[in-house]
């Protein structure tokens, strides 16, 4: 009977030692937690464009950058702007947008470089700049003389000041991400929260903004603006830890695992939904008072991205869209994109430009109904997922004595779904000493 | 051997049945679509867009909740409508509150391709929309199929503002009656806190240096549509600012709230003495165990002068502590 019982009570502690690590490895695996609504580690902004010279004949444009610690925790960030910003092949030093505008010979190239800093954020601060002047210094830094309750500072643990550069050029397109670090030792880290379940504090938006100065001072500055939240992915369990890098030939304290069997941080998703109406489709309200058409921009960047080399050797996909309109019909399509792209929904299928739009699959013509749901899948690669991020932006014809170019804007973030067994590996560049 | 075998069974069947966790989540797919502002007045109006997500037909029991004030008495007037939409596999649908969806499919398309009829709202409606996934009998289930986007757009010059509807998603203990428990055992609970990145009232835009108005429009997670009794909840506000200090503010929040920031001092520039802000909203329990306060809400800004806005969703942090409840109207 004793051995019985000893049996009996030995299957049970062995069951709830099973269950116990069963269940702890459940709660610590990735998941598709990527979210634009929730605080994260790893904060990414897919879209900050800058022309304040108007080169590109348009509008002004500048966005504005908010960043804030939801802790209440101090806590730092370390930074990368990556300055995807395309130039003549013929001369380098002209910002381009389409190969027309370069001399003869020459052609349009997205280059990829990045510059980086890093911030120091008190309890809950918020923060903000503009992309085209940075932040040269700090509210809490004791430049100004100003410092945070109880002597929090914006000063890094080594005493250095935080700062924002302006982005590299003006004109400017590209994206930014910052990932969360320890505030003493500047190395990745989980989060401070545990309401957030230590996945981050990280929150942030960005706000595009558009301006026609009006030279007759009795006349209204025509404006817009736009504005999208910036997206998190929340931290794992083994955030922070030293782990073998997929890639031996990266160091393992510089290479975060963003998805994948050992992933420090949850992975991109799967697929990207994007909800949109079609290309010029024409929208009536108020009893056709105003009736309006619409096209859409799509901005991608990829998840994975390797500061440390300084070269875009892990961006880049394939990316194949499912179009379904609202009688249930679908199309597919595909195109790819190497670092950053910013394509007008009839272009993705056509050539650049609007020649050949309305043959598009993305046009109203073509799909005769207002809405549509496209569903994108990059296609992973052998090792890594190369899982993408992306914004949706609408321009809708309005008021032209309102708004420049009588374009008014809005801009929102994709949904998500799923999660693939591949990770990506964000890279990121080793601190100077 | 079998000794092993025994270990692994119990373990199985110790392991606690975790139901599938989810989020309210403005990025994924949900068996309940909240959109917390639709408007539609001699100003504006709401483009409203809803998406079936998966592969199969999904039904939607749907319900515009009215919160504008009675003039006599300054309450919300808490109206009702509801209709139901149909959706086919992936199918996306668009509406204009104002004008909703006529009886008879207005582009000839078959009735099985046709979401309506959708009703539109009243001239001077502000509230919000809600949408439950349903089955054939009108039962609620958990298929999180839903998601949706809300544009407010301006009847006079055009200008648009776009926010996320938001998603509650549905889990595996629903049980698929007429009262939702967001517990997170029938649904997703929400928030615990809401957070907000603001720009002070009045604080010079950086960029074009005029003033920035901010509005946070919020709806209780609660609601009794069977005795058409309204949500309530009390909101703490704390707002801090670029130096790290804090400030504080309660609000109460019946059926739907439509708060303009300038109309809370402490939201104001001159006092916080810094360009941008943060602000979490945290509901309050109270003695009131049948269900939870829970809120919901996006934000708007405005600049120059109202001449341009933009919508944002709110972000959440947590689950709430103290289930909220959805009652919907039985059948009859």
């Amino acid at each position: 009977m004793s051995t019985m019982m000893g049996n009996l009570r030995r299957v049970i502690l062995a069951g709830l030692a099973a269950g116990a690590v069963l269940t702890f490895g459940l709660v610590n695996d990735a998941r598709a937690d990527v979210a634009s609504d929730q605080p994260g580690a790893i904060l990414i902004w897919p879209k900050i464009v800058v022309d304040t010279e108007g080169f590109f004949g348009d509008p002004q444009i500048d966005t504005e950058i908010q960043v804030t610690n939801t802790s209440n925790a101090v806590i730092a960030a370390r930074c990368w702007i990556v300055n995807a910003t395309s130039h003549c092949s013929n001369d380098p030093e002209q910002a381009c947008l389409e190969s027309v505008e370069c001399a003869p010979g020459g052609l349009c190239i997205p280059q990829w470089s990045d510059i980086d800093f890093r911030m120091t954020l008190t309890k809950r601060q918020p923060v903000t700049w503009n992309a085209s002047q940075g932040l040269p210094s700090f509210p809490c830094s004791g430049v100004t003389g100003d410092n945070c309750p109880f002597g929090q500072s914006n000063r890094g643990s080594d005493g250095s000041p935080s700062s924002v550069p302006p982005v590299q050029e003006d004109p400017f397109f590209g994206e930014m991400k910052c990932v969360q670090v320890d505030p003493n030792t500047f190395q990745p880290s989980r989060g401070f929260d545990p309401a957030n379940n230590f996945g981050g504090d990280l929150k942030g938006e960005a706000t595009i903004i558009r301006l026609e100065e009006r030279d007759n001072s009795n006349d209204t500055d025509l404006v817009d603006a736009r504005k999208y939240n910036a997206i998190g992915l929340q931290a794992t369990g083994r955030a922070g830890q030293v782990l073998p890098c997929p890639d031996p030939t990266v160091p393992p304290e510089l290479c975060l695992q963003i998805g994948g069997p050992n992933a420090q941080y949850n992975g991109c998703p799967n697929v990207l939904i994007m909800n949109h109406f079609f290309d010029d489709a024409f929208v009536e309200t108020h009893a056709r008072r105003i009736d309006a058409p619409v096209v859409s921009h799509l901005t991608v960047i990829p998840c994975g991205e390797d500061f440390r080399l300084q070269e875009n050797n892990l961006g880049g996909a394939v990316m194949q869209f499912l179009v379904y309109n609202e009688f249930e019909q679908r199309f597919s399509t595909s195109t790819r994109f190497d670092c950053w792209r910013e394509v007008q929904l009839s272009d993705i299928d056509t050539r650049p430009g609007p020649f050949g739009n309305p043959q598009s699959i993305f046009n109203v013509g073509v799909q005769g109904t207002l809405t549509g749901q496209s569903r994108i899948r990059p296609v992973a690669g052998p090792v890594f997922g190369n899982t993408i991020l992306g914004v949706l932006e609408e321009f809708w014809e309005c008021d032209g004595s309102r708004h420049p170019d009588g374009i008014c804007t809005t801009a929102s973030n994709l949904h998500f779904t799923g999660t693939r067994e591949q990770g990506d590996l964000l890279i990121i560049s080793p601190e100077l000493p | 051997m079998r000794l092993r075998r025994l270990s692994a069974l119990v373990g199985a069947l110790l392991i606690p049945c975790v139901p599938a966790v989810g989020e309210v989540s403005t990025n994924q797919p949900g068996a309940i679509m909240v959109f917390p502002k639709v408007v539609s007045d001699a100003n504006q109006d709401t483009i409203i867009q809803i998406t079936n997500a998966t592969g199969s037909r999904v039904l939607a029991r749907c319900f515009y909740i009215d919160g504008a004030d009675n003039p006599t008495t300054q309450e919300p007037l808490w109206v009702l409508t509801d209709f139901q939409i149909s959706l086919t596999m992936q199918q996306p649908a668009v509406w204009v509150a104002g004008e909703g969806l006529p009886a008879v499919p207005p582009d000839g398309r078959s009735r099985d391709l046709y979401p309506g009829p959708v009703p539109p709202v009243g001239d001077g409606f502000i509230g919000e929309l809600r949408c439950v996934v349903v089955n054939e009998s009108e039962s609620p289930i958990s298929v999180n199929a839903l998601t949706g986007e809300a544009t407010l757009i301006n009847r006079v010059t055009g200008a648009t503002r776009k926010y996320q509807g938001i998603a509650i998603p549905g889990l595996a203990g629903n049980n698929g009656d007429n009262t939702l428990l967001l517990n997170d055992i029938e649904y997703s609970s929400c928030p615990r806190v809401l957070l907000l990145n603001n720009l002070f009232t009045d604080a010079l835009d950086p960029i074009l240096n005029t003033a920035v108005r901010t509005t946070v429009s919020l709806v209780p997670c609660s609601m009794d549509l069977e005795n058409t009794v309204p949500g309530t909840a009390t909101v703490q506000l704390e707002v801090f600012n670029e130096f790290e200090q804090p400030s504080s503010f309660s609000l109460t929040v019946t059926c739907f709230a439509d708060i303009e920031l300038v109309d809370i001092p402490i939201f104001n520039v001159a006092l916080q003495g810094t360009l941008a802000g943060h602000t979490r909203f945290r509901p309050v329990f109270d003695e009131h165990t049948e269900h939870g306060h829970g809120i919901l809400g996006v934000a708007e800004e405005f600049r120059n002068g109202g001449q341009i806005g933009s919508a944002m969703n709110l972000h959440f942090i947590g689950g709430n502590l103290q289930a909220d409840v959805i009652i919907l109207p039985s059948a009859f």
